[in-house]
């Protein structure tokens, strides 16, 4: 969220860098939400480890591509031989994998309080996400990484007598293409379906047949993938430290509150919203870019908790 | 026997809904269950399904005790279910629903395109949103949703409720069409008259208790019976 602040703006084009900034901004906030929403949409669960998880993504992406990858010898040295880019991009695939694993054991907790009050799955999820910010402390301290991109993503180009990042329209693209893919997924294909009935009659989906546990650990794994890609995205842009896993999840929060329970892109246009909030404020006053996120989620809530597009309030579910 | 149901204790937290209750359904026929609202008509329809599992007592379906089974193995074994109130997803089109539900079983399989050349009108909705149906088009997609399962057996709850006589006319005519493809139904009915009108068999519950047992034409021929029973004509 460490925008390139240039001087105050004079004329409507020296917005652009901001609008831009804010709208990729915003496209890195909608892909942060993503994995929650469709928890909170597909099993009325409050994921509140996302954030844990998305930092856990970005820390375990920073080991493997750093040069102590954590692997035998041999193995090390031959994984060390591939060029960044390969291993950027196979850390891509891995990363999530392994994380997916630990969103594997939260949601075979989670599963004696389906059907409870909601409170008790945020009170688990909140505790996960404790266990996984203190652990990522013991494992790699308090100390700020860097996640090293292959070259062909880094650095910046010259435009318009302005420098721009390569790094963040790269990751505004993935972004972008992530979104895209989810969306095929939920709306366009079968599985998408069997999740969507799922969400709306749990007994029916068992009585044609559907085993529901293994319908909502898919849905929770799926979930917990886009978190940890989304880690590994932004980990560039904010750096990596044990709190950015809180750092995100107020955002990913504030789109879906926003956004509305059930709306897909209710949910990208709540983020791209969210994004130019802070994009545009920063280009008038720097220091109040994050504040104002945070003002505009006390005024969502407060005035409608529902969301712009939502049938019902995320605090409903 | 397709279906046996042997001496069953249903429970909704400590309320007993069912008292040892029984039925045998045999393949290809329809049997009835009759009696009145809160009798323990769809708890008995809830505990073949595991959905409102029994504390005693056993349920057996085409030989295998499925008493214990998870719902979706007991669907997956070939028990379809038409719920009262149909229970379509409704953001989803006529064609994902009857996606979603299609599988193979040991009973004959039943594509898309087969269920709905029994409901013509079925073909030209496909597209359209399930919460655009009217009820007597919910009702088609819902007996085409347990027919894309490949049933043995269909439990149809309240199959008539909310629906104009020329729709019911069309269910109860679709009933008697699967029982001639060899699948069985439970047709579970406040209306009496609608269910004998197809059934081959019946029961008639009251507060939880079969209370008698034997053949449709028994009853339906029977006025005094009827009365005595059910308490109507």
């Amino acid at each position: 969220m460490k925008a390139p602040i240039p001087a105050r703006p004079k004329r409507l084009f020296d917005l652009l860098p901001h609008i831009l900034n804010g709208l990729t901004l915003g496209l890195l906030f909608a892909l942060i939400a993503l994995g929650f929403m469709l928890i909170v949409g597909l099993m009325e669960q409050i994921n509140l480890a996302h954030g844990s998880l998305f930092a856990l993504g970005a820390y375990i992406a920073m080991q493997l591509t750093g040069t102590r990858p954590p692997l035998p010898a041999e193995l090390a040295r031959a994984w060390l031989a591939l060029p960044l880019g390969w291993r950027y991009a196979a850390t891509l695939i891995i990363a999530p994998v392994l994380v997916s694993l630990v969103g594997i054991v939260i949601e075979l907790c989670m599963r004696r309080t389906y059907g409870k009050d909601p409170l008790y799955g945020l009170l688990l999820t909140f505790g996960a996400a404790m266990v996984i910010e203190e652990l990522i402390r013991l494992v790699w301290g308090t100390r700020d990484y860097v996640l090293q991109v292959p070259q062909a993503v880094s650095g910046g180009f010259l435009f318009g007598d302005l420098i721009w990042s390569t790094y963040r329209f790269y990751a505004a693209g993935i972004a972008a293409g992530i979104i895209g893919l989810v969306w095929l997924l939920i709306e366009k294909t079968s599985f998408g379906a069997t999740v969507k009935a799922g969400a709306h009659d749990s007994e029916i989906v068992r009585a044609l047949g559907i085993n529901l546990s293994r319908l909502r650990l898919l849905v929770f794994v799926f979930g917990t993938i886009l978190a940890a890609v989304a880690g590994i995205i932004v980990a560039p842009i904010w750096g990596i430290r044990p709190h950015m896993g809180v750092d995100a999840v107020i955002p990913a929060f504030l789109v879906i509150v926003l956004g509305g329970v059930g709306s897909f892109w209710g949910a990208v246009v709540a983020g791209l919203l969210v994004g130019l909030c802070v994009g545009l404020s920063g280009a008038y006053a720097s220091e109040w870019s994050l504040l104002s996120m945070y003002i505009l989620l006390v005024v969502v809530v407060t005035f409608r908790a529902r969301g712009l597009w939502g049938k019902k309030s995320v605090l409903e579910a | 026997m397709i279906l046996e149901v042997d001496g069953i204790d249903t429970f909704y937290g400590e309320t007993q809904a069912l008292f040892g209750a029984s039925l045998a359904i045999e393949p290809a026929r329809v049997f009835a269950l009759l009696g009145p609202n809160g009798a323990g008509k769809t708890t008995m329809l809830r505990s073949i399904l595991g959905l409102t599992r029994p504390r005693r007592g056993t349920v057996k379906f085409d030989g295998r005790d499925v008493t214990r089974s998870a719902t979706h193995e007991i669907a997956r074994d070939g028990i379809g279910w038409v719920p009262d109130d149909r229970r379509l997803c409704p953001t989803l089109t006529v064609a994902r629903n009857l996606g979603i539900a299609q599988k193979r079983t040991r009973f004959r399989y039943w594509s898309v395109k087969e269920a709905c050349a029994i409901f013509s009108p079925l073909e030209y909705l496909m597209e359209r949103e399930c919460e655009n149906l009217s009820g007597g088009e919910m009702q088609m997609v819902a007996i085409a949703r347990a027919l894309v399962g490949s049933p043995g057996l269909v439990l149809f709850d309240e199959p008539s409720q909310g629906l104009a006589p020329k729709i019911v006319g069309d269910v109860l005519a679709t009933i008697v069409r699967m029982k001639e493809e060899g699948i069985a139904s439970l047709v579970v009915e406040q209306n009496a008259e609608i269910a004998l009108s197809v059934a081959d068999q019946a029961a008639v519950i009251d507060r939880g208790r079969i209370v008698w047992a034997g053949a449709a034409t028994a009853l339906r021929d029977d006025r005094a019976l009827r009365q005595r029973l059910l308490g109507v004509q």
